[in-house]
């Protein structure tokens, strides 16, 4: 009887031992990266490579999920805004989503699936093959020489993604607007101006830093813990993308409450 | 004799439930080729990343050239390390670099040198393992031999005090295995290294060591030089030298009750 009320337990109790432990050793990471980012020299070579990967190859995929986004909000709301006769809000609408909510997570979803999984490929067939040990053995320090760069460009780049996708989208968005259902050009522009603050902006980008770290971190942590060969590498990949989006959820609601809750009310004290 | 350069003192380690060393000893001395000898999976290779800091022990001490590492921090690890140079299993090479790059990382990190004397070092290098000529290829570009002998290039650019040289010859053919070998000797003799090679080849380790050390059960049997080690009486040594699988538990279990008695 007491064995089997055990076994109910222990595996919900592996669970959270196992979350809890994975939880520190991120939290590791993270710390020695910041750490390296201050004291150690910056490995530029790896920086560049991960800036062109992160932002050069993503655009071509951002812009087009960026733009039909925008577009899609546009046929949603458009209509209905219309028969309300509040056609003079479809542009604010359109920034709002696009600069509070859809362009940071799209770009971190996006950068998830791209570029989370290529570092934990990358650093777990490193890892499998010794590689990371042979930087160890040289007296190079892997988190300065491989989790640093990586973690710098993708902080770096992320906000200037999301920039590019906030632009594209409101233009698909103002393209739907003006030639398909119909609102006055003057009007959309107005709204936008009118409803989307530099506050609205600038809390998307700060989120999107913080996207920008975990991707980066979730990704190279996924590949330096990698065990087991090909298969390893494989579990550590398809782990990285989950854990990356996952995390991403979560912290946009904390980061959504903190600057749209709690730090308007203190503002308004 | 010379001095001792690497110890190891009642080292143990285990992953979970399976201990690796049991009280490991082992004392290497400076300019000698040291062999560890062991049948596969018997904790070589940890006993390898232990001495390297690669891994720490669960308990016992390592000493090398009289520090103990296993209570350094990270930069006084790394300033041990600069006397280290290792070549992995699998050559271990950075396989987005070119061979060059694979040479010269070491120079690059933590040597003072232009970019002239960095390619000559590279070719001096490269050329020193039968290999001259080839600083632009990438990796994925060479047989295994030929990522070995860059290895090894590689562990040996910064003119390390001691090579570690993890199964040197595993899935080369024989001729190949013969010339890493001669080079193992070679470099050994040209500069004046300790080397510590783990390997479960017989023909290899008779042929390139001073003395030779049978891992098995956590612990190294029979130490000796690779005459008395052919020679000695041990069964446990005598069936692992023949190759016969069977019993080689029962064996290792009997001599260890021998030698309490």
């Amino acid at each position: 009887m007491n064995q089997a009320l055990i076994n109910i337990f222990r595996l919900p109790g592996s669970w959270i031992l196992g979350f809890i432990m994975h939880l520190g050793r991120v939290t590791l990471l993270s710390m020695q990266s910041i750490y390296w980012m201050f004291r150690g020299k910056i490995f530029r070579n790896h920086f560049w490579q991960t800036l062109n990967l992160v932002g050069v190859q993503s655009l071509p995929l951002i812009s087009f999920t960026a733009l039909f986004s925008g577009m899609v909000l546009v046929v949603q709301v458009g209509n209905q805004f219309m028969d309300l006769g509040a056609e003079s809000y479809i542009g604010g609408v359109v920034g709002l989503s696009l600069t509070r909510e859809l362009s940071p997570l799209m770009v971190s979803i996006i950068l998830a699936a791209r570029i989370g999984s290529s570092m934990a490929a990358e650093l777990g067939t490193m890892k499998v093959t010794e590689q990371v040990d042979a930087l160890e053995v040289m007296a190079t320090n892997p988190v300065q020489y491989l989790v640093v760069p990586r973690v710098l460009a993708c902080c770096f780049f992320t906000p200037v993604l999301v920039i590019y996708s906030n632009v594209v989208g409101i233009c698909g968005g103002w393209a739907v607007a003006i030639g398909q259902i119909g609102v006055n050009h003057s009007l959309f522009v107005e709204s936008l101006i009118q409803m989307v603050s530099n506050y609205d902006f600038f809390s998307g980008l700060l989120k999107s830093i913080a996207f920008g770290f975990i991707v980066a971190i979730i990704g190279c942590y996924k590949g330096l813990s990698t065990a087991g060969g090909a298969k390893g590498v494989g579990t550590s990949t398809t782990q990285s993308v989950v854990i990356i989006i996952t995390s991403i959820l979560v912290f946009n609601y904390f980061f959504s409450l903190a600057f749209f809750t709690y730090l308007r009310l203190i503002g308004r004290m | 004799m010379n001095k001792p350069i690497i110890t190891l003192s009642n080292v143990y380690k285990s992953f979970e439930d399976k201990h690796v060393l049991q009280g490991l000893d082992l004392t290497i001395y400076a300019g000698e080729t040291f062999v560890i000898l062991g049948p596969s999976g018997c904790g070589k290779s940890v006993s390898l990343k232990i001495i390297t800091g690669l891994l720490k022990p669960d308990a016992g001490n390592i000493f090398v050239k009289d520090k103990c590492i296993n209570s350094m921090n990270e930069r006084e690890l790394n300033n041990i390390r600069m006397d280290f140079g290792m070549l992995f299993q699998n050559a271990a090479l950075f396989d987005s670099l070119t061979v060059g790059e694979n040479v010269s990382f070491g120079l690059k990190e933590h040597g003072n040198y232009s970019k002239n004397e960095i390619a000559e070092i590279v070719e001096e290098k490269l050329s020193m393992v039968g290999l001259p000529g080839i600083s632009a290829k990438m990796p994925s570009e060479l047989s295994g031999g030929m990522r070995k002998r860059v290895g090894l290039a590689r562990a040996i650019a910064l003119k390390p005090k001691i090579i570690f040289y993890d199964e040197p010859t595993t899935g080369l053919d024989p001729i190949m295995s013969t010339e890493i070998d001669m080079l193992v000797l070679k470099l050994q003799q040209e500069l004046k290294v300790t080397s510590v090679v783990i390997t479960h080849d017989m023909k290899s380790a008779f042929r390139i060591a001073d003395r030779v050390g049978l891992h098995y059960e956590g612990k190294l049997w029979e130490v000796s030089t690779p005459q008395e080690f052919q020679q000695s009486e041990n069964p446990f040594v005598q069936k692992f030298i023949r190759g016969e699988p069977q019993e080689l538990d029962d064996l290792s279990k009997e001599t260890n009750k021998g030698a309490k008695k």
